[in-house]
């Protein structure tokens, strides 16, 4: 199968040359080359005289006279009357829509991609081996690891503070973790979180998420409580945050898509 | 009056001096729709709409070819008559007419004998037939480049398309039809026969 296409494009390659050929419209390096070719292949040869003879052919064929004057009626208005003066044609249009439809539509996917993949980014954040602990624990560490992350913008004092919380906080945690059954091993955040608080270093690294554990920061660090894991609070309020975004790219998008078709088909006419 | 003239007269609204370019050019216009339609009475509708569309739009027309300008016209009427059959195609009564323009009288010269008189019509015949099997593309560019004549360059801007398509477009119309009259052979008249 893929023989006879080979085969086929091959063949619609050479009758493209032939025809240039015939046309005095090859390259000085591709004349030289058929010329060669058709010394050395009868063939060749053969098909360039069966279509040389058919361009001629269709030259000579007579010119039909036509079989009345088209000329028009005197009352014949410049310009139809239901349409205004036309617009010069612009053939960058149709272009530039499909551009601006391409980039605009995967903008659009782009932004849905990121709202079906953020949630389960967040969720694997988190420890998942049994059900129910995983239900409630994984959904309590982020906010546990992010309450001392309050401190830092804080006053020096209350970064101390805040340090000789982490370790109290660490210990809260691990029994959480150890009555699970999940490992002891704390997350990589966690350990970050807590080793940027003793430096201080991490004050102005987590000044861009401070406002976010603020808004979560209310709900006692209970193992029990009911609140909603952070992160899918936070999941949850991206997407719906993004949400008008979303339908205001996809409403461009098909707006543009129309405009692009009705552009090509307008560029077809005179 | 000379064809400058002649347009800018029909610019300011002079119906007379736009059918004088009328007259002028109706035969090659007729001829090109004729080859691309494949019968009068489209290739007569072509013809009208080609110079009522440009009488309408010749403020567009920024000098260079008049000829260019019209055939651009009928090629793409014709052009878009084609695509508008392919989607909705339709038994039309001019298929089922017995005019044949290719035994109109006007085409005798004179000088040749009846013999070789219907060994041309049959030859005409029979090319219109193979280039009535091509796609309207493929048509279209046959009839600018080989029955009118026009360069690569013209048939790119009359067609809005690039000169690499019209190189392509022109090689597998010429090569379908020789395909297609090898196919014919003996029909042909023996001195017309491809090898």
């Amino acid at each position: 199968m893929r023989r006879l296409f080979g085969q086929a494009r091959e063949r619609e390659r050479r009758d493209e040359l032939l025809s240039a050929y015939l046309d005095g419209e090859l390259s000085a390096g591709e004349l030289v080359r058929l010329e060669a070719q058709l010394v050395n292949d009868p063939a060749l040869q053969a098909e360039l005289d069966a279509l040389r003879q058919t361009v001629a052919l269709v030259r000579d064929l007579p010119q039909i006279p036509s079989p009345r004057n088209f000329i028009l009626p005197q009352a014949t208005p410049s310009r139809p009357r239901s349409a205004p003066l036309a617009r010069p044609r612009r053939a960058w249009a149709a272009p530039l829509l499909t551009a601006a439809t391409a980039v605009v539509s995967l903008l659009f996917v782009a932004l849905l991609s990121l709202d079906l993949l953020l949630p389960r980014m967040a969720g694997n954040l988190a420890f998942a081996p049994e059900p129910q602990m995983a239900a409630e624990t994984p959904q309590e560490m982020p906010v546990e690891q992010e309450a001392p992350a309050e401190m830092p913008p804080a006053a020096p004092d209350e970064a101390e503070v805040g340090a000789d919380r982490a370790p109290e906080e660490e210990k809260a945690i691990s029994p959480v973790m150890g009555g699970g059954g999940l490992t002891a091993t704390p997350t990589p955040l966690a350990t970050t979180l807590a080793a940027a608080e003793r430096s201080g270093e991490g004050a102005d690294h987590w000044d861009s998420v401070s406002e976010e554990p603020a808004e979560v920061a209310p709900p006692p660090v209970e193992e029990e409580s009911p609140e909603p894991p952070e992160s899918e609070v936070i999941g949850a309020a991206q997407p719906a945050s993004r949400r008008p975004l979303e339908i205001v790219l996809g409403l461009i998008a098909l707006t543009l898509a129309l405009a692009t078709v009705w552009a090509w088909r307008a560029r077809r006419r005179c | 009056m000379d064809e400058a003239n002649l347009i800018e007269s029909a610019r300011r609204g002079k119906v007379d001096a736009f059918n004088e370019l009328v007259l002028a050019y109706q035969d090659r216009v007729y001829n090109l729709a004729y080859r691309i339609m494949g019968d009068p009475a489209s290739a007569s509708d072509a013809a009208q709409e080609t110079f009522i569309a440009a009488y309408h739009s010749i403020d567009r027309f920024r000098g260079g070819s008049f000829k260019s300008y019209l055939l651009r016209i009928a090629s793409n009427k014709c052009y878009d008559e084609l695509r508008r059959r392919k989607r909705r195609p339709a038994t039309f009564f001019e298929d089922l007419s017995e005019v044949d323009e290719e035994a109109n009288p006007a085409l005798i010269n004179g000088g040749e004998g009846p013999e070789e008189y219907v060994e041309q019509r049959e030859m005409a015949r029979l090319i219109q037939a193979g280039i009535e099997t091509l796609p309207p593309g493929q048509r279209v560019t046959l009839a600018l480049s080989d029955v009118q004549g026009m360069s690569y360059q013209e048939i790119a801007e009359a067609t809005d398309i690039s000169l690499g398509t019209v190189k392509s477009r022109l090689a597998r119309a010429r090569a379908k039809l020789r395909d297609y009259l090898r196919e014919q052979g003996e029909l042909l008249p023996a001195r017309y026969r491809l090898g």
